[in-house]
């Protein structure tokens, strides 16, 4: 069917490749992660997924260095690192 | 915040909200009264910043909504006071109920418009859906290409809505961001001669007062209501010279005249294009290439919208072979709304031998630029010779 | 360089303070009686999201605020943002390209345009010009540019910069401007 009226899907993308506006990456040390699964929840672009085990993984094509995911993690289990 | 300050150089370089901030200073307007939205904020950002320096006597009404900025202004302008909005897209209609208040209180505020898109699908950019929504109101609408203009035009604006003849709102429009965010060289005219162009107000006899206890907006029966309608339009046909008498008047003091509509080059035109906002500088650019090329090529440009300029259209419009509508407005299962209008004053007038296309272009922001009106040019110039007809084009429109 | 009618091309991110590049730039043309406006497109206002801004500077009254769809020069504030433009097309045919790097970018290295190379970003960050890990590179990009195109002296850019920042933010900006002036070098 045609779309005629504006959607848009939850899913990671869904603003183009947001990875290119980084200037921090998040990388997650997951010797620390507790898998609450905050970060997922948080992450505006969701440009994070979750696994079976809750175990997260940052999509860096979409991520666009936020901090958001850095900033809500109990444990602080995420550094941001300067991009190149 | 910057604050420009005035400096060795005549000129400032302004956005069109700067410039209209400015306008409304120095028009010493009393009430400030408008709610935030994109991308209107700068204006009154920009009038909070003069009033907190000082700089302008007024007092700015916080409101929580479009609805209460106009509120707020209609009990301003019914209390004698002279007030300033501003406002844009979705934050106009929210008011618009407010809006038919305004003028058939005949009440003299002015507002400024920067017009944006209607929503869904959302969008922040440059349209005229938005201005249009109030063109059968009562309103009076002024339209403006430059920042220049958005500053002259809001001084003018009280001359004529406070003018005894008309006491009517007036709205003046500027483009989103092509125009409200970008920065042109503004002749700012000195505070003394705006000061004797527009005097303080002097209210009428029906306004409130404390004292003399009224009420406005009052019932009326079936046997009354005919009439105040009729009175409004009546106000605003007579607009339609007191606008060009203020125009004149503020020409001789500025130098810079203003009238109903712009004719560039229209004189020998076989095509002319008609528009508005800020569009209008392009097509004169699109004008002197393609005559160079020898095309005969001519713009009208609108500056009022409400009232109608017939007159001033009929005599601009009639010798041509071809004339092209481009606008950022459409009437839904119609066609382009000036562009119906336009030539339905045609046909009425008796203009039969001309060839009128309606261009729908440019809505939600769509680049549009001096190409682009090359082309419509261009393809009018191949219409000119059917010699007659009506024909709706929405231009770039992609499959 | 001989313009009567002059098209700058600003691409960046938000935060570089490309916006504000491009007002500077027109206020320092006004100044040397030029006529000149100032254009950014808003897109998505967030901090590293790309950004567009053009000017138009000119002896005659600009009339024309359609994008600039060809630029006399087209300064690009990141070396990441390369791959989105398409300098090729964007830049008239004895246009030039005003780079933010501190080597030639690969693909620039056969270009048929002239491009001019200038360290915007150690330049700032020498002066503290550096907002939450991004340089903000407009003030050297600005010293660069008016060299580049013989536009204005130092002196104006130094006013300009007065005016917007006072007199400690314009000092610390010039002296960012007049190292990049100095600094900016031709490749091709
Ligand atoms: S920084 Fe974190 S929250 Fe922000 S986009 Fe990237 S993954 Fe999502
Ligand atoms: S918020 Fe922190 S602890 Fe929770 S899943 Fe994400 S990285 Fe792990």
């Amino acid at each position: 069917m045609r779309v005629i009226t504006p959607i848009a899907k939850p899913k990671e993308g869904s603003a183009g490749l947001t990875g290119k506006w980084r200037i921090f990456k998040p990388v997650i040390n997951y010797s620390k992660c507790n898998n609450c699964g905050l970060c997922w929840l948080y992450c505006p672009e969701a440009a994070i997924t979750l696994d079976g085990k809750n175990v997260p993984k940052i999509v860096y094509e979409y991520c666009k260095g936020c901090g958001i995911c850095a900033n809500e993690c109990p444990v602080r289990a995420i550094d941001l690192i300067k991009e190149e | 915040m910057i604050s420009l300050r005035r400096s060795k150089v005549m000129k400032l370089l302004l956005t069109s909200n700067y410039a209209a901030a400015y306008g409304a200073k120095l028009a010493r307007v009393e009430i400030v009264a408008a709610y935030p939205i994109t991308p209107q904020t700068q204006v009154v950002e920009k009038l909070a910043e003069f009033i907190e320096g000082e700089e302008l006597k007024a007092t700015m009404i916080r409101v929580e909504s479009e609805h209460s900025a106009m509120a707020a202004c209609i009990g301003a302008a019914a209390a004698g006071a002279r007030p300033f909005t501003a406002t844009s897209s979705q934050g106009l209609l929210y008011m618009y109920e407010m809006i038919w208040w305004a003028a058939g209180a005949r009440l003299p505020i002015v507002m400024g418009v920067v017009t944006r898109a209607i929503a869904p699908p959302w969008s922040i950019w440059s349209d005229h859906a938005d201005i249009l929504s109030i063109r059968d109101s009562g309103w009076i609408i002024i339209f403006s290409e430059s920042a220049q203009e958005v500053l002259d035009n809001i001084i003018q604006a009280y001359r004529i809505a406070e003018h005894k003849e008309v006491l009517l709102p007036v709205a003046v429009g500027w483009d989103a961001f092509t125009s409200s965010h970008t920065a042109e060289p503004v002749s700012l005219p000195e505070q003394e001669l705006v000061d004797s162009f527009l005097p303080p107000r002097t209210p009428e006899p029906f306004v409130l007062d404390v004292n003399e206890p009224i009420s406005h907006g009052n019932l009326t029966y079936p046997d009354e209501y005919m009439e105040f309608r009729f009175l409004i339009n009546e106000g605003l046909e007579r607009a339609r010279k007191v606008i060009r008498e203020v125009g004149k008047e503020y020409g001789k003091l500025t130098g810079r005249e203003y009238g109903l509509i712009e004719e560039y080059k229209c004189g020998d035109a076989d095509v002319i294009l008609v528009t508005l906002g800020s569009m209008a500088g392009d097509v004169k650019d699109a004008v002197d290439i393609l005559r160079k090329e020898g095309y005969h090529a001519g713009l009208v440009k609108l500056r009022c919208l409400r009232p109608f300029p017939r007159e001033a259209l009929l005599n601009a419009l009639r010798e041509a072979r071809a004339v092209g509508i481009v606008e950022r407005s459409f009437s839904m299962g119609r066609g382009g709304i000036i562009a119906t209008e336009i030539n339905s004053l045609l046909r009425e007038s008796g203009v039969n031998d001309v060839v009128t296309v309606s261009y729908i272009a440019g809505l939600g922001g769509r680049e549009i630029g001096v190409n682009d009106f090359i082309n419509i040019f261009k393809s009018l110039f191949k219409k000119m010779e059917r010699g007659s007809g009506f024909e709706v084009v929405w231009y770039g429109l992609r499959g | 360089m001989e313009t009567r009618f002059l098209e700058v091309k600003w691409v960046g991110r938000g935060g570089q303070g490309i916006v504000t590049a491009s007002r500077l730039l027109a206020e320092v043309a006004l100044r040397r009686g030029k006529y000149a406006i100032s254009i950014p497109m808003f897109g998505a206002e967030r901090r590293g999201a790309p950004v567009v801004a053009y000017n138009r500077i000119s002896d005659e009254p600009v009339r024309r605020k359609g994008p600039v769809r060809k630029a006399d020069i087209l300064v690009v504030a990141d070396y990441r943002l390369l791959s989105m433009v398409n300098f090729f097309y964007e830049v008239k045919e004895k246009g030039l390209i005003l780079f933010n790097a501190d080597r030639v970018p690969p693909p620039l290295l056969n270009a048929s345009k002239k491009v001019a190379l200038v360290n915007a970003t150690a330049i700032a960050l020498k002066y503290g010009l550096e907002l939450s890990g991004l340089a903000i590179v407009n003030a050297p990009l600005l010293g660069a540019l008016i060299k580049v195109s013989s536009l204005a002296p130092l002196s104006t850019l130094k006013e300009v910069m007065k005016m917007y920042w006072g007199e400690e933010g314009g000092r610390r900006n010039f002296l960012c401007a007049k190292e990049a002036y100095e600094e900016v070098k031709y490749i091709t």
